[in-house]
């Protein structure tokens, strides 16, 4: 199996955490400049001329929610329960879509940067304690709060330590986000059980800007 | 069962043609105004403040996209094959995530007039046509070009035909978009035969702007 995205966190972290916590053989391949100018342009490998890609057993999957969810089902991260399942898509979009698209949107992806500043500090005041309240309740409600859903891993816990790596502890954003988390007790528990998983993985991180 | 969204078709189309389909009883809950304030500030219906929501036996179901893969479930429109299933991940996905946003920001946060005529006429000379030929590829490489994945309905149709009702035959633009279809006619052969499924609800469709 081989993973292709840019060398950045981005939509390619979830997948990259999965298989590592899966014990899965797989290449972990950062396509930049004339790489992924020759990646894109191969309509086999590339369909949509976007990345993330999976490739496995010489098939390419596109798509990086439904590679996720595909690498989910193959290692038992996906529940079969329906209400179980229904709370995993639930989450995943919640915090693959709603909250950390929007932060590329508003933020990443803007080039002015004094209204990148103006909008971070929105972000800081809005977006990130709001979502930050959500997952607090989930943790609240659910029968472990070491986990998402009940009491081992499942697709939505790779997407939010992803948001771990991305955004709560990475250099650039830390002495940001740190003091609002304080106010989330559980979700600051969660990421204290969850990241021991992936130590070695984290203290091996390449440096990326997202 | 219900289904509360806005009076528009956007992320609740999907499901509505999904519980039609499956002949199961649904009030079409439209909220407006005063309905949306008071429906928004009920965190226990609203939970993340969006819609369309779903209600079932008391339980309140957010997120269009894992609203959509429940019902899926239930109703056996969602494959339990890991292959299958991803293909209509990457199809609903590929409409969902990068198809429509695009379109509706464009309808929605044009600044003027003008902008919007000239942002729509661009989406028309390269966003549909892209899209399109995406689709028609799907089609002529699945088993059945009568469907988008397998030989029956799957979730990756409700939302294609939501796109349908929602751009190509909607009277505000089917005369930009219904002639590109001339350059994909198995997907323009796919609607045809799908639209007939719903021919009394897409007669008794309500006039939405989108």
């Amino acid at each position: 199996m081989k993973l292709y995205y840019f060398d950045v966190y981005g939509r390619g972290e979830p997948v990259r955490l999965l298989l590592t916590h899966a014990k899965a053989e797989w290449e972990d391949v950062r396509v930049t400049g004339p790489t992924w100018q020759e990646f894109k342009a191969d309509k086999d490998k590339c369909k949509y001329g976007q990345i993330p890609v999976l490739e496995r057993d010489g098939k390419y999957y596109s798509q990086s929610l439904a590679i996720l969810r595909y690498v989910s089902g193959l290692h038992g991260y996906y529940p079969e329960d329906l209400e179980l399942r229904f709370q995993a898509d639930e989450l995943t979009d919640l915090i693959a879509e709603d909250f950390a698209m929007t932060i590329v949107k508003k933020v990443f992806f803007v080039k002015d940067e004094e209204e990148k500043k103006q909008e971070w500090s929105k972000l800081l005041e809005e977006h990130f304690p709001k979502h930050f309240g959500f997952l607090e309740e989930q943790l609240k409600g659910n029968s472990s709060n070491e986990f998402l859903i009940g009491d081992s891993y499942t697709m939505p816990d790779f997407v939010l330590l992803s948001t771990y790596i991305s955004h709560i502890n990475h250099p650039n954003r830390k002495d940001d986000l740190q003091p609002i988390l304080e106010n989330y007790p559980l979700l600051k528990a969660y990421f204290e059980a969850r990241t021991p998983d992936f130590k070695d993985y984290l203290d091996n991180l390449p440096e990326c800007s997202g | 069962m219900k289904v509360y969204y806005f009076d528009l078709y956007g992320r609740a189309e999907p499901i509505r043609l999904l519980l039609t389909h499956a002949k199961a009883e649904f009030e079409d809950v439209r909220l407006t105004g005063e309905s949306w304030q008071e429906f928004k500030a009920d965190s226990e219906k609203c939970k993340y403040g969006q819609v369309p929501v779903f209600e079932k036996d008391g339980k309140f179901y957010p997120q269009g996209g894992a609203i959509l893969r429940y019902l899926g479930g239930v109703h056996g429109y969602y494959p339990e094959d890991v292959e299958a299933r991803f293909t209509v991940d990457e199809i609903t996905n590929l409409l969902d995530s990068d198809f429509l946003p695009k379109i509706g920001e464009t309808i929605f946060y044009s600044k003027s007039d003008e902008e919007r005529k000239e942002g729509f006429a661009k989406l028309v000379e390269e966003h549909y046509p892209k899209f399109f030929g995406f689709l028609e590829k799907q089609l002529t490489s699945n088993s059945s070009q009568e469907f988008m994945v397998g030989d029956s309905y799957t979730i990756a149709d409700f939302v294609a035909i939501a796109a349908y009702i929602s751009h190509v035959q909607h009277p505000h633009r089917k005369d930009q978009i219904e002639p590109l279809l001339d350059t994909t006619p198995t997907l323009k052969a796919y609607f045809d035969t799908r639209a007939a499924d719903f021919k009394d609800y897409i007669n008794n469709l309500p006039e939405c702007s989108i």
